[in-house]
């Protein structure tokens, strides 16, 4: 009986899933359609099936695209964010769930203040910031200008990520801590050994969080970066635009190329998740 | 991101800046003139002098599909004296505005900027612009559609004097005649644009145009009731498309510009028949559901598009309009175009257009090459690069270019030659308060939602102007 | 809690009135766990936080000077406006107070909407996700694609689906249900303007829910399962009394940065509505990003806006972590 219920749990399941996992699909659908449809047809017609099959859009758009080379920039880009963020984060995660100082509280606090920092009417004063610290600007180099990106952007996914590991931290029963702590272990090794390996889905919500909103950046880099051989492949989608009229397909095939990467370090990330899932089960 | 909003930056600044510009009634064009005409005698230095190869130029705009145009420019530039230039664009308006900002914070801004015509003053009263009015000699003056730099390019008197009485206005420094740019695109709204194909459908004479609105609601009405395809068709969901586009050009020809200018300028109001006349008609548009259909939701490019698949019959829109129509498959043979027209009974039978500058170039006081950038600006503006430009991104040029089909091509020649030399707002010394402004671009809009009447409306706006008006120390005299 | 032992330790000297520095310094270790963090905050964070407070008490169009280390106002550019910007939108001047008052109306509504609606939908989907089993990775990323592809093309697409005779009408049409359609389009129609803009933003918002609630899924002991189908619980009770009570740090997460987010947020709304139709979809955010980016060029308002809208999504959120606090404390 105890099956039977099991398996009706798990059809319930399933079915919520796929309907909604429609309705999830339905967008991405659409915009791989658009990409094989002439414009005039993604402009008239609902159907997702395209009257005429046309490759040559991606593949002129790929090729327009320059791809690699604005991908290799995405990704630095990308890839020292995310790093930069679960390093200085999860470490201050733990810090405020897992230590106690003076003031703990108070900054904590403040960093969740920040969380609700308006974002529009920062940019002119980070401008003046970087150009102060020689991190914008013609004179700037590749690395320097770089890191004049990145931190902002690190600086603003904190007060979310401290949020997020310092509830994860303190979810983690603290029998974990107690025994390493006895074993003479210091808080340092606490935090490296135990609880970091422990934090693998945390660690690849946030990845995924940030990777998503690093990738698709828009108005900071554009601001920041004024050689064109540093863009990343947003700022490189806009050079297809080259016509009065928009044209949907090109700009539909572009995005496409633009999101598969992240859509593979999605992939990527997954079994960190199940690692994550089955660390959780041998410790149950 | 660029989608919706193709025109909305310029349409604000075109349309407001000559109302504003125009403001003390003085011929604009005179005063300036007559102050800088002998310094550009006096300083009269070749621009483009020598130049050793090498410097690169980067000129900035936030129209991506002027690109090509600007490129092509370029290229024929450099090949004649040696110098690169490089085009970036940044888009959407909000974006480009914004990096500008910032660039000016960090000192890096190119040798070359685009900016909205007569925006430029905010930018040159801080010191950030090369001042060009020597430079910009007579025979580089004579280029120019009459209505364009001698009007939003060059500081005159009318501008000069209402910046002063404002006390936000933040170009106070700026002297009459003073001119730190020079346009380069330039184009009018006010145009409609009928689909023939579903005018002869509803049994219509494809090629009469209507001489007033009401033979041209009785058109819209026939068609829907002919085809049942709506009649009208604009970008509403920009606000500003029905003040500007509709209102406006309606208003001023059922009253003629001294009532028109006494109404916004606080002294007469709103409920004046002349004005009252024209709300009533644009709210009969929806009355008799000649709206296509989802409207408010309807933005400038997508209207255009939906009129060019023929779900409309007519089309409101711009000299850039044109140019989208024709890139989405249209064929020109298959438009009929008219300016707005007038009610019966109006002050002017008849709507005269000009054109209106509306993107200028200008360099910026970062450059370290002002001299090659400025002679890479005066080589834009010559008539044969400038038909380049507008053959290749198909937009409209501020200069006077051959009228020849092989080198603008046949939409844009059309064009050029329905423009006349004046239109009333060239005269108009209204001033569009922010308040009032958006009371009455909410009620158009409310119209369609059937949220208000043209009666009470016009109390609505007349309160706001007076408001807005007694806040400025009373209406403008 | 690891400070335990430390604490124990300082107990035994208490003796003297005061501890030794050294143990001071042990005491507070646990400060450099957050160094970094504070130091990236002190460098990057903190100008532009006390940049945008001052500057929401000048009037600057964003051009010339306006600085503040060393302070730099140079008129007529940049203007002192005291608490005029403030006094503007919030009643002084009729029109623009008129439109925040509306515009802060709807974004309320939204607050409320889009985070019940995001909770209520991802709570199950994440359930079932991590039941799911085998299947579960692709599910996975079918539901987390919003993330990826959101932006101006879904929007697009959303659009479209709204339109009038786009996908919902004629999906209504088919089912028979043609009176319910809207002829002037979901996003064309005072009264479904907002409700169809909600759901677009609940769609986008159901994902990186369902990944916070299923990394929180994943934190809880299966032990606990287990006891309780022993003591005969249903899986209704279980949810009610292991699984919710254990995610409701998670759901408080999900909660502030959704009202966050709605009210902070405007690209949404700037590229489906431009806050239209007549207005019935405007919100605050989009009118700092007007005053922000916009022709106007009103820098000091988008700032002035912005700090009262941070004053009320902080109030909202400080009431709504004690609600929770005392709920899970109790």
């Amino acid at each position: 009986m105890i099956k039977t219920k099991g398996a009706i749990s798990k059809a319930l399941s399933y079915i919520v899933l796929t309907l909604y996992a429609l309705l999830s699909l339905y967008p991405f659908l659409w915009m791989i359609s658009s990409a094989l449809k002439s414009n005039k047809e993604v402009l008239s017609s609902t159907s997702l099936i395209p009257q005429e099959i046309r490759f040559d859009i991606i593949l002129n758009t790929w090729n327009q695209l320059n791809f690699f080379k604005y991908f290799v920039n995405s990704v630095i880009i990308a890839a020292l964010v995310v790093v930069g963020i679960i390093l200085i984060y999860s470490m201050a995660g733990f810090g405020f769930a897992r230590t106690k100082f003076i003031g703990s509280k108070v900054l904590f606090m403040a960093f969740l203040g920040l969380l609700f920092v308006p974002g529009v009417t920062v940019l002119v004063p980070l401008v003046q910031l970087l150009k102060a610290l020689g991190l914008i600007g013609r004179d700037a180099t590749l690395p320097q200008t770089y890191f004049g990106l990145i931190m902002p952007i690190i600086n603003g996914a904190g007060p979310f990520s401290i949020f997020l590991f310092r509830n994860y931290f303190a979810s983690l029963p603290s029998e974990l801590h107690d025994a390493a702590r006895v074993d003479g272990a210091t808080n340092w090794g606490v935090f490296f050994r135990i609880f970091l390996p422990l934090a693998t889905p945390i660690i690849a919500t946030v990845g995924i969080l940030n990777i998503i909103g690093t990738w698709s950046a828009y108005i900071w880099p554009s601001i920041v970066l004024n050689n064109p051989d540093w863009y990343t492949l947003p700022l490189k989608l806009k050079d297809l635009d080259l016509q009065i009229v928009i044209q949907w397909n090109v700009r539909m095939a572009a995005s496409l190329i633009t999101i598969t990467p992240v859509i593979i370090a999605f992939l990527v990330l997954q079994r960190y998740y199940i690692r994550g899932l089955t660390a959780g089960a041998v410790r149950g | 991101m660029n989608v919706p909003r193709r025109v909305l930056g310029q349409l604000s600044l075109t349309l407001l800046i000559p109302l504003l510009v125009a403001a003390c009634g003085a011929p604009a064009a005179t005063a300036p003139q007559a102050t800088t005409a002998p310094q550009a005698n006096a300083t009269a230095a070749p621009v483009a002098a020598t130049i050793a190869a090498g410097p690169e130029l980067t000129m900035w705009t936030w129209k991506v599909f002027h690109v090509p145009g600007l490129e092509a420019v370029a290229k024929n530039f450099e090949a004649k004296e040696g110098i690169k230039v490089k085009i970036t664009a940044f888009n959407p308006d909000e974006v480009y505005r914004t990096k500008i900002t910032t660039s000016a914070q960090s000192g890096d801004l190119p040798d070359i900027l685009s900016y909205w015509s007569g925006g430029q003053w905010e930018l040159a009263a801080t010191d950030q612009l090369m001042e060009m009015t020597t430079d910009v000699d007579p025979a580089w003056k004579a280029n120019f559609l009459s209505g364009t730099y001698e009007k939003s390019s060059t500081m005159t008197q009318s501008t000069y004097d209402t910046c002063q009485k404002d006390p936000k206005c933040t170009y106070k420094n700026i002297k009459v005649g003073q001119s730190f740019s020079v346009p380069y695109l330039a184009g009018q709204a006010f145009f409609v644009y009928a689909n023939k194909d579903i005018l002869t459908k509803a049994g219509l004479d494809p090629n009469k145009a209507p001489t007033t609105a009401e033979e041209w609601m009785d058109m819209m009405k026939t068609v829907k009731a002919k085809t049942g395809t709506p009649g009208f068709v604009t970008g509403e969901q920009n606000p500003d498309v029905l003040h500007y586009w509709l209102f406006n050009p309606m208003l001023m020809t059922s009253c003629g510009v001294e009532k028109y200018d006494a109404i916004y300028n606080g002294n007469l109001t709103f409920t004046d028949p002349c004005a009252l006349n024209v709300f009533k008609w644009i709210n009969e548009v929806q009355t008799n559901d000649l709206w296509m259909p989802n409207i408010l939701q309807t933005n400038i490019d997508p209207a255009d598009v939906a009129f060019s698949q023929g779900k409309a019959a007519f089309d409101l829109g711009g000299t850039y309009t044109l140019g989208f129509l024709v890139a989405q498959g249209m064929k020109t043979e298959n438009l009929l175009s008219f300016a707005v027209p007038p009610l019966k009974g109006s002050a002017y039978s008849k709507l005269e257009v000009s054109a209106f500058a509306l993107i200028d170039a200008m360099v910026t006081k970062n450059s370290k090459h002002q001299k090659e950038a400025l002679s890479f600006i005066k080589f834009l503006n010559t008539p044969e690069q400038m038909a380049l430009f507008a053959k290749t991104v198909g937009d409209f040029p501020a200069v006077k270019v051959p009228l020849d089909a092989n080198k603008i091509g046949p939409v844009l020649l059309g064009l050029m030659s329905a423009f006349s030399d004046k239109s009333p707002f060239d005269t108009s010394k209204a001033q569009i308060l922010d308040e009032p402004g958006k009371v009455l671009k909410l009620g158009l809009q409310q119209f369609i939602t059937k949220e208000t009447t043209p009666d009470e409306l016009v109390k609505k706006i007349d309160a706001a102007n007076k408001a807005a008006w007694d806040a400025k120390g009373g209406p403008l005299k | 809690m690891g400070h335990a032992q430390a604490g124990a330790v300082s107990r035994s000297s208490l003796g003297k009135k005061r501890k030794p520095l050294v143990q001071h310094i042990r005491d507070n270790a646990g400060i450099l766990f957050v160094l970094p963090a504070v130091i990236t905050f002190l460098v990057f964070g903190l100008y532009t936080v006390i940049y945008s407070v001052v500057l929401s008490f000048f009037r600057w169009n964003g051009f010339g000077k306006f600085s503040i280390l060393p302070f730099a106002c140079d008129p007529p550019a940049c203007q002192f406006a005291g608490l005029d910007n403030f006094a503007y939108f919030l009643y002084k001047e009729p029109t623009m107070s008129g439109f925040f008052w509306q515009a802060l109306q709807h974004n309320l509504i939204m607050a409320v909407v889009v985070t019940t609606g995001t909770v209520l939908i991802a709570l199950p989907i994440a359930i079932a996700l991590n039941r799911a089993g085998r299947g579960q990775t692709t599910y996975r990323l079918l539901i987390m694609l919003p993330m990826v592809t959101a932006g101006i093309a879904v929007y697009y697409v959303w659009s479209f689906i709204y339109e009038p005779d786009g996908l919902l009408n004629s999906v209504l049409k088919t089912l028979g249900l043609g009176f319910m359609q809207a002829k002037q389009g979901w996003l064309g129609q005072v009264d479904t303007a907002l409700p169809a803009l909600m759901v677009v933003m609940i769609w986008g918002a159901v994902p990186s829910a369902t990944i916070l609630y299923l990394a929180g899924l994943q934190t809880i002991d299966k032990d606990l399962y287990e006891a309780s189908i022993i003591d005969g619980a249903t899986p209704w009770q279980q949810l009610w009394q292991i699984t919710w009570p254990l995610l409701l740090p998670v759901t408080v997460v999900i909660i502030i940065t959704s009202i966050n987010g709605v009210l902070q947020g405007y690209e949404m709304v700037y590229l489906m509505t431009y806050g239209g139709p007549a207005g019935h979809t405007e919100v605050v955010g989009l009118q700092i990003f007007k005053y922000g980016f916009g022709d106007q060029r009103q820098l000091g308002m988008a700032s002035a806006t912005s700090w009262a809208l941070f004053v009320l999504v902080f109030a909202v959120a400080v009431v709504n972590l004690r609600l929770f606090r005392s709920r899970t404390e109790a």
